[in-house]
């Protein structure tokens, strides 16, 4: 039976390691490093991938999560602060709001963070992400609602945030 | 589930944001690492295609040397004579007895006893030498010759008082019988 590749379509692929990685290391050198060390392990054992076990981004992001632990270890730090280069005064209104996003994703601890990315970073489902963390689906929705009410709280602490938190908290179907 | 839809939409505008605004690769990054997805594919199947040439070379190249050295032709004249040797020794006892021994023979020593067996009643060898003109392998040890029931006990062909085993006698023709 042939296999399939999992990295048939790598320009799909790459951006959303990389939102992940950024998302847990900041933007800059060390998420360009990451992703691409990522990709490297990726091409180099893309035979071991058993499409039984998870779709390919969910591979991916086992192998993401190794490399970030890699690099966290070796340097005993986690980049807490996104790139200085995004720190300019003349910064574009999106920019800014990235910015503050970025910001309040640093700051929030390991765990959340790591929710996030694997969320909305990797685009992950619920059900992917507790394949990943060996958890129960149910239980990564609890902590991703947890994880977005510390985000927000982040926020509205930061005074260069546009993203204020809706008072009615009205829901839309 | 309404309660679920509720908290999902709480944060829709913060979800919405960090899926739009999320952290993208540099233009450069991402076209460096797309254009080495196929280069890697082709250099493993490159390399997995050069460890096969190379042991195919090194083997051709063992296989000569031993054939110049007239390795193939003493390694061909040793597993001739193991194969003859192990023929002797294993198919030489059975086969000897087949064709050197005619029924002629057997019933002039259903007359004259070979001494092994006059001096020895129960057909005991006493001389090892004796051991291959008296092979196991024939029929002597087999009740009724082979021929009989295999539950009830047998001392040798009819009319052989010399002891057991004697030597069977050739055998016959089953009986025709007449259809009626």
């Amino acid at each position: 039976m042939a296999r399939r590749d999992p990295l048939a379509r790598p320009e799909r692929l790459i951006p959303l390691v990389y939102a992940y990685v950024a998302y847990r290391l900041g933007s800059g050198p060390d998420a360009d490093d990451v992703t691409s060390e990522t990709m490297e392990h990726a091409y180099r054992y893309r035979e071991r991938y058993d499409p039984a076990k998870g779709e390919p981004m969910a591979w991916l992001i086992g192998i993401a999560r190794n490399c970030v632990a890699d690099l966290v270890a070796s340097r005993e730090r986690v980049v807490d602060e996104p790139a200085p280069e995004s720190a300019t005064e003349e910064m574009e209104e999106e920019a800014m709001r990235r910015l503050s996003l970025t910001r309040a994703v640093a700051r929030l601890d390991e765990r959340e963070r790591e929710l996030i990315a694997l969320r909305y970073g990797a685009d992950l489902t619920a059900r992917q992400i507790a394949g990943v963390l060996g958890l129960r689906p149910n239980a990564v929705e609890v902590a991703l609602h947890r994880a977005l009410g510390r985000l927000r709280a982040e926020l509205e602490r930061d005074p260069t945030s546009e993203l204020r938190p809706s008072t009615s908290g009205a829901v839309r179907f | 589930m309404r309660v679920f839809r509720h908290r999902t939409n709480e944060y829709g505008d913060l979800e919405r944001q960090l899926r739009s605004d999320r952290p993208r690769p540099s233009r450069a990054l991402l076209d460096q690492l797309v254009a080495d997805a196929p280069a890697r594919r082709g250099r493993s199947r490159n390399l997995v295609a050069g460890r096969l040439a190379l042991a195919g070379l090194l083997t051709l190249i063992l296989l000569g040397a031993l054939a110049a050295t007239g390795g193939v032709g003493q390694v061909a004249s040793g597993s001739r004579v193991a194969a003859e040797r192990v023929k002797a020794v294993v198919a030489a006892p059975f086969g000897q007895s087949k064709k050197t021994e005619p029924p002629s023979t057997n019933e002039s020593k259903k007359t004259e006893p070979t001494s092994t067996n006059a001096a020895t009643p129960n057909g005991g060898s006493l001389n090892a030498l004796d051991a291959p003109t008296d092979p196991p392998g024939q029929d002597q040890y087999k009740p009724g010759c082979g021929r009989g029931d295999p539950n009830e006990p047998h001392t040798g062909p009819p009319g052989n008082n010399n002891g057991f085993p004697g030597r069977c006698p050739p055998s016959a023709p089953p009986p025709v019988t007449p259809l009626p």
